[in-house]
């Protein structure tokens, strides 16, 4: 479970985050919505230790991610805006190092990489350097390493950014395909991909909270039809 | 705990010995070692020559003659490729956006400063194995006193210690690769030229104070074979609180 209490941050004079407070449930997927600049990936940076917030706290399955870093990250599979890869690696050798980085035991290093492989497609290039890998596949090694450890929430800052839409169309599948067993948190300007593949939102304005909840009752309350209607509403 | 740590240090390590710029630095290196070697190899024959000349038992020594210069020179090639190194600990990392991979793993600051340290450590082992290849040439032709030259080798090894820590804080304060290179060079000739303050003061306890930050001064000490506590300590002190502040910079990231 991820729990956000009063969280707050504050960049010199300007507050990025005021007092949000929500949660996301076992293997639930939330979608963290909100106009550019509403504070969507500084929640996110928050969420995986790499901000700290000016007030407020994060824990994550209990443990404060301020407190205890390296316990509470240990529990999070992170892929930012751009993804962090090491581009001269091939994608085998990145995915080994990741384990590496997050305490794999040996024995479990090989299994652990095949594993993310195979759940991301990833046979064909799984030898070839990064670099030469198109967006799509970039996309998906970059969520591949947010699986390695077992993670059992996975934090993803707008995923399908800049991905054609066969691509768009494979990472949905992909996020599907992970939902039975992890906490998604996704950040995204698509509502019909929210409404397709989150069970919960928070819609983020100004660095408020708007709305939050049940994506189908927040629909209801609001008495609209789809998301991009609420969406419209309460970020006016 | 040192899994991470390793991690870090075996794919850092890979890029380091992998990339085209570090073996252009190495062949730059034995260039350089390479004429000043050949020089000073040059003027101590000519120098015993003339000495034997003289007096048929005086000779110079080997080691205080020949290597301990050979040794200034390597401290000073050094000091230039340890800053034209530095974008590699952690502006490259953060030019390129892979630093939130480290931020944002089940790793703390430490961890990530004592790896990029032990890579650097590496390269020096590396880049200081290659500068003994020439002294020890000698031995072909003439016995050297090694116990002495590895001692003195651990001075130097000391010595550059901090400037590789100095040019790793460097590296931890930007992301722009030139900046990085100009502070680090900044910081690593400051620390050369350091004792400079003694020649400006008239005061004996400045002078003394001066000396005494001078680290050609406690190199010399250990190029000499005279085993100095201070001077040990005073490398491992500076090295100690540069890495420290390092650290301090690595977990800023997070506070800003």
């Amino acid at each position: 479970m991820i729990e956000i209490k009063s969280l707050s941050k504050r960049f010199g004079d300007q507050w990025a985050l005021k007092e949000n407070t929500w949660a996301v449930a076992d293997k639930r997927t939330l979608g963290l919505l909100g106009p550019n600049g509403a504070g969507k990936s500084t929640t996110m940076k928050i969420m995986t230790g790499l901000l700290c917030s000016t007030e407020g706290e994060v824990l994550i399955n209990g443990e404060n991610i301020l407190s205890n870093p390296v316990q509470a990250k240990s529990q999070i599979g992170y892929l930012p805006e751009t993804p962090p890869l090491y581009e001269d690696l091939k994608v085998y050798d990145f995915l080994k190092f990741v384990c590496g980085l997050r305490s794999v035991p040996k024995q479990k290093i090989n299994q652990q990489v095949d594993q993310a492989i195979e759940k991301m497609s990833l046979q064909e290039v799984a030898f070839r350097p990064i670099r030469v890998l198109s967006k799509g596949f970039k996309q998906r090694v970059g969520i591949g390493q947010t699986l390695i450890g077992d993670p059992s929430i996975l934090i993803l800052d707008e995923p399908s950014v800049g991905l054609d839409p066969h691509q768009v169309f494979e990472l949905r599948n992909i996020i599907k395909s992970l939902k039975s067993d992890h906490i998604i948190v996704l950040s995204t300007h698509i509502l019909s991909e929210v409404q397709e593949v989150c069970d919960d939102v928070v819609i983020l304005h100004q660095g408020e909270v708007r709305a939050q909840g049940d994506l189908k009752k927040l629909i209801s309350q609001h008495a609209k039809t789809n998301l991009e209607e609420v969406f419209i509403e309460v970020t006016k | 705990m040192m899994g991470p740590v390793w991690a870090i240090v075996k794919k850092d390590a890979k890029g380091f010995f992998t990339s085209p710029m570090f073996y252009t630095l190495l062949g730059l290196c034995c260039c350089l070692w390479g004429v000043f070697f050949s020089v000073e190899v040059y003027t101590f024959v000519q120098q015993s020559y003339q000495l034997s000349l003289k007096s048929a038992q005086a000779g110079l020594n080997i080691h205080h003659n020949l290597v301990s210069s050979y040794l200034i020179i390597v401290h000073y090639v050094l000091v230039f490729i340890l800053s034209a190194l530095s974008i590699r600990f952690f502006a490259e990392e953060k030019k390129l956006k892979t630093f939130p991979i480290l931020l944002a793993g089940p790793i703390t600051s430490w961890q990530i400063v004592l790896a990029k340290w032990l890579v650097g450590v590496m390269i020096l082992f590396t880049l200081l194995g290659v500068s003994m290849v020439f002294p020890l040439s000698l031995l072909f032709f003439i016995p050297l006193p090694l116990e002495l030259f590895f001692y003195s080798y651990f001075g130097l090894f000391l010595v550059l210690c901090v400037y590789m820590t100095a040019s790793m804080f460097a590296s931890s304060v930007t992301e722009s690769l030139i900046v990085c290179v100009v502070f680090s060079l900044v910081l690593n000739i400051t620390f050369l030229l350091m004792g400079i303050g003694g020649e400006l003061t008239s005061s004996p306890a400045l002078q003394d104070f001066f000396r005494f930050l001078t680290f050609d001064q406690h190199f010399a000490n250990f190029r000499k074979g005279v085993f100095s506590l201070s001077s040990l300590l005073y490398f491992l002190s500076w090295s100690a609180v540069l890495g420290l502040i390092t650290e301090r910079v690595v977990e800023f990231h997070r506070w800003r």
